[in-house]
This record gives structure tokens, sequence and C-alpha cells, in this order.
């Protein structure tokens, strides 16, 4: 356990997750102003303006506090889809790799289908047929999200279940399904923690390009890191730099928090490392 | 051999064809296609006399036969804003965005590769902790922000490059940089992974007690080894870079395929889309294709049966 936290790198990317995640949480109680707040008087004020950190944006809203609360967009959109995702793809990985046959042929060749198609058109594609919202938006990903784990629990279980303790539970009578939940799901959680883990940091990017893009249905006044850096864009040109510049640091500051930790994590639950 | 690529190849008619039916389940999800072809105060006689007209009057299994006959004859139906047969419309684009993403492609070799041999040698230096930090960096940063800010600081400020538009070279260097460093923090981080592992084997040992000299052994022996998993990256990576091209082409305002598509779908305008889809994938399946014939000549460990 505790080589989960060693590490200099280990403790810089649990410390950017932990400061996500209580922002997430607090950001009522650490944000200066009410996100949506618009002072028109105060219109991109440039950052270190008199009570703007980080300046506001066209329509004065203040550019600190959006990211703060946008931080709460990102993490549950990401943790829901991630969410969905383990559970669809360890279901099918798990059955795929222990049924084998051809149930095992038809879902990996289902995988190698949207594995061929890149991921955002497909996510687009999918919302523009379902229309945006947010429940689209999170389905849509969590289901499209399902590739990785299947082919990570699939790989897994297919070495796994020629072992000697899984010929022995076949032997002692226990039904598939136990063998499946008790005996496999255990071995191969440390990997799902892994793969789960930088998930989120893709789900966190795909979630800002969607809302960049105007596609991801989340509601204009709900203070997004994709939208902001939308509004960005369009001031860009007009001087405004800050106020597509600190939303993308926010975004890349997670990421890299995630990425630091997912890589001990990896090291730290692979055993050929130790 | 040939077994092998026939084989690989009935795989790349099954992505075809399984793309080809996602898009076809997508239009069927997206409503009554009629609603975006005629005005919403048409009378109910002309609505009917148009859907028998487009054959949506028939059963769904039948319209997706129909469908997919078409398809394999390269005919989606055509653009509902141009009225041009929607697949010459995407490949008209794809020039553009095969130019976009091969130089995304290429500007992550020409980075990835050296700073990950660099890592590699420099073990424990502050040289390697440099590289790698970058490296993780790179791969933080998403494309849409890092395109912002090349076009803040180089078109912007320093005024010395384009920022949109496409015929010259230097249309090409900014959207290249924000498409390919991703790309190219992943190649260095698997590069110098690859090259690690390799200088600890037993061959380079060999070769070291033989008096091969220090650099000789790097570029001969541990290279050429490590480019197996680096060529697999290369393969993998190429539906990321598209996938960014979708997103650095409506940054930079790239006349590609991506931009295409992303304006075809918020006009609903279904058959460029589904046109896009099968093109996309195809290219993609046969990409893939091409990277694991390719390890036979790198790697004459790998035999197909």
């Amino acid at each position: 356990m505790r080589r989960l936290v060693r590490g200099p790198t280990a403790v810089v990317g649990l410390a950017i997750l932990a400061a996500f995640v209580l922002t997430a949480v607090f950001s009522p109680v650490v944000s200066p102003y009410d996100p949506t707040l618009q002072n028109l008087e105060a219109r991109l004020s440039p950052p270190g303006s008199e009570g703007h950190v980080l300046g506001t944006d066209r329509l004065g809203r203040d550019i600190l506090s959006r990211i703060l609360y946008g931080s709460r967009l990102s993490l549950l959109i990401a943790t829901s889809a991630v969410l969905i995702s383990l559970v669809l793809g360890v279901t099918l990985g798990m059955v795929s790799g222990y049924v084998g046959g051809w149930v095992d042929d038809v879902l990996m060749r289902l995988a190698d289908v949207q594995l061929s198609m890149p991921f955002i058109l497909l996510v687009v594609a999918i919302i523009a047929a379902l229309g945006a919202s947010l429940t689209n938006t999170i389905l849509t990903l969590g289901i499209t999200g399902w590739v990785i784990f299947a082919r990570v629990v699939r790989g897994e279980v297919l070495s796994l279940k020629e072992r000697d303790f899984i010929s022995a539970a076949h032997a002692l009578g226990s039904p598939h399904w136990r063998i499946m939940l008790l005996h496999l799901l255990p071995n191969v959680a440390g990997a799902l923690i892994v793969v789960a883990t930088l998930q989120m940091a893709t789900m966190i990017i795909v979630e800002a390009a969607l809302s960049f893009l105007g596609l991801s249905g989340v509601p204009p006044e709900v203070p997004s890191w994709g939208q902001m850096l939308a509004d960005g864009r369009e001031v860009l040109f007009f001087g405004g730099w800050w106020v597509a510049t600190f939303p993308g640091v926010a975004i890349s500051l997670v990421v890299l928090g995630i990425n630091l930790y997912g890589d001990t994590l990896a090291e730290a639950l692979d055993p050929r490392s130790r | 051999m040939l077994a092998y690529v026939v084989r690989r190849l009935l795989l790349v008619a099954v992505v075809v064809w399984g793309a080809a039916t996602l898009a076809f389940v997508l239009l069927q999800l997206s409503g009554d296609p009629l609603n975006l072809l005629l005005p919403l105060d048409a009378t109910p006689e002309v609505r009917e006399r148009y859907r028998a007209s487009l054959g949506l009057d028939r059963p769904v299994l039948v319209q997706y036969g129909v469908y997919l006959l078409n398809a394999v004859q390269g005919d989606f139906g055509t653009s509902l804003r141009s009225a041009a047969p929607a697949l010459g419309l995407v490949l008209e684009r794809m020039p553009a965005s095969l130019l976009l993403a091969g130089a995304g492609l290429l500007f992550a070799v020409v980075i990835g590769v050296p700073a990950g041999v660099v890592a590699a040698l420099h073990r424990g230096k502050p040289l390697e902790l440099g590289v790698m930090s970058l490296a993780l960096l790179g791969q933080s940063i998403p494309v849409f922000w890092l395109g912002l800010m090349l076009i803040l600081v180089f078109g912007l400020q320093l005024r010395v490059l384009p920022i949109s538009g496409y015929g010259s070279a230097q249309h090409l260097i900014l959207p290249m940089i924000a498409l390919g460093t991703f790309t190219a923090a992943a190649i260095a981080r698997l590069t110098r992974n690859g090259v690690l592992q390799e200088l600890r084997s037993d061959y380079v040992r060999t070769a070291r007690s033989k008096g091969a000299h220090g650099r000789r052994v790097v570029y001969a022996h541990a290279l050429r080894n490590a480019a197996i998993p680096v060529v697999t990256v290369i393969g993998l990576q190429l539906g990321t870079l598209l996938s960014g091209a979708v997103i650095t082409e409506t940054i930079f305002a790239w006349p590609g395929v991506g931009r295409f598509v992303l304006i075809a779908v918020s006009q609903r305008d279904f058959p460029v889309v589904q046109a896009s889809v099968v093109v996309f994938a195809a290219l993609l399946a046969f990409v893939n294709l091409i990277v694991d014939i390719s390890y036979l000549f790198l790697d004459p460990r790998v035999r197909y049966a």
C-alpha cells in the first residue's frame, strides 16, 4: 500500500487530484464570486484587476470562480462515464474471455469496429443522433469507453482461467458466475484501477472537447472548462488572452495529475516492475 | 503469410461493414429524416409522397439492405445541404486531412524518437528528467487548447505564422505542432522504455563484451529492436491523430474531412456523416493491417501462420 504514495511523482499527482476533487466539492466555499454573476462594468478585465485574480470574461464573470465551479462538471461527467464503461467493459470482457468461442469473436470484432473510428467522431455522431444533453453525453462517453476495459479484462482472464486455482474451483463445483465474480474479478482489479484512472483523463479531455465544440448539451449557464475555452477563442483576437488560457491550464493540470498518479499505480501494481 | 493477409483483409471488410451498420443505426435513432429535408409546415400529402420517393416508407430491414447495397457501390446518397454525392464530398477533403495527419505523425516521430533515445542514454541524469517531464506534460495538454495557445503566441503576439487556412507550408506548421505534440510525447516515452529494456538484454551485453562501441550498440542493436513497440504505437496513434485532426482542423480552419464532418453533424447532414464514418473506418483498418504486416520486416521472430 505504501508503494501507492511513494516517490515525488505519486505525491504531486495525488496532491493535484486531491485538490481537484476538493475544489469540485467545495467550490461554493472557495469561489470568490458567483460563477454566473455578470458584471458589465468589469467586462474583459485582465488578470490582476481589482477583485479578479484571473480576470473576467466577455460578460464580466469572474474567471477564477468559473474555473473552480467548472471542476464539478468535469468530475461529474468523467466519474460517471468511467463507472459506466467500467461496468460494461468488465462484464463484456469477462464473458468474452471466460466463455470464448463465437461470443468472444463477436465481441472482439465489435471492439475492432469501434476502435477503427476516431473516438471524437464516433461520440459526436452518436450525440448528434440522440440529441445533445448532459445525460446523453454521459451515456455516450460511458458506453463508447467499454473497449479498453473489455480488452484488459479479457486478456487477463484468458491467462487466469488456465491456472490451477480456477480448475480447482471448477472441480469443487463452483458455478461459472461465482468463479467470474469471486476468483477472476479480484485478480483483474489491479489492472482495472490503472485503466480507470487513466480513462478519467481521457473523459475529462473529451468532455472539454465536446463543450468546446458546443456539442456536450451542457446548459450554457453551467460553468464548463470546454465552454470557457470556446468563449475564450472568440475574444482571443481582441486581446482577451486570459479567457482561454486559464481554463486550459486547469484541464492540463488535472490531466497531468491523473497521468502522474496513473503511472505510479501502474508501476506499483505491475508485479514485473518490483 | 498470404493466408494471413487474406484473413486480415476479411477483417477489414468486417470492420467497414460494422461501421456502415453503426452509421445506419445512428440515422434511425436520430428521428424522422423528413424533418431535416422538408420545411416543418409541409402538408401531410407532400410528406408522404416525398417519403415514398426516398424509399423511407419501406420496412427498416429493406432500407438497410438497400443502404448496404448502395454503400458497397460507393453511394451514400446526396448531401442534404449541397445536393452533391456525400462520398465525393468526403473524399474531396481527404487529401487535406491526410496531409495534416501525416505532418503531425512526422513531427511526432522526428521529435519523439530522438527525445526517447536521449532520455534512455542519460538515465538518471537531469536531462532524462527534463525530457520525460516534458513528455508527460505533452500528454496532458489537450489539442484544442494547445492550438489556441499556438495561435495566441505565434499568430497574434509574434505574428510570424498564419493562424488559419491552407495552401502553403507556413499554414501547416501550427496545426502540425498542435496535432503532433501528444503523439510525440507518447512516442518519446515508449522509445525510452524500449531502448532501456533492450540495453539491458543479453545480446547488447554480448555486443559490448565483443568490443562494440557504445554508439554502435545503441544504433545498430538496441534501436532496431526498440522500433517494434514504437511502430505499434504509431499505428495506434493514427486513430488518435485522426481524432485530433477533427478538432485541429476546426481550430485552424483547415479544409479537411474533420472540420467538414463537424459542420455536417451540426447541420444534421447524415449522408455526409455516414460516408465519413465509413471512410475513416476503412482508412484506419487498412493502416492497422499495414502496421501488422510491417512487423514481419522489423522482427524476424514474428511469423504469421
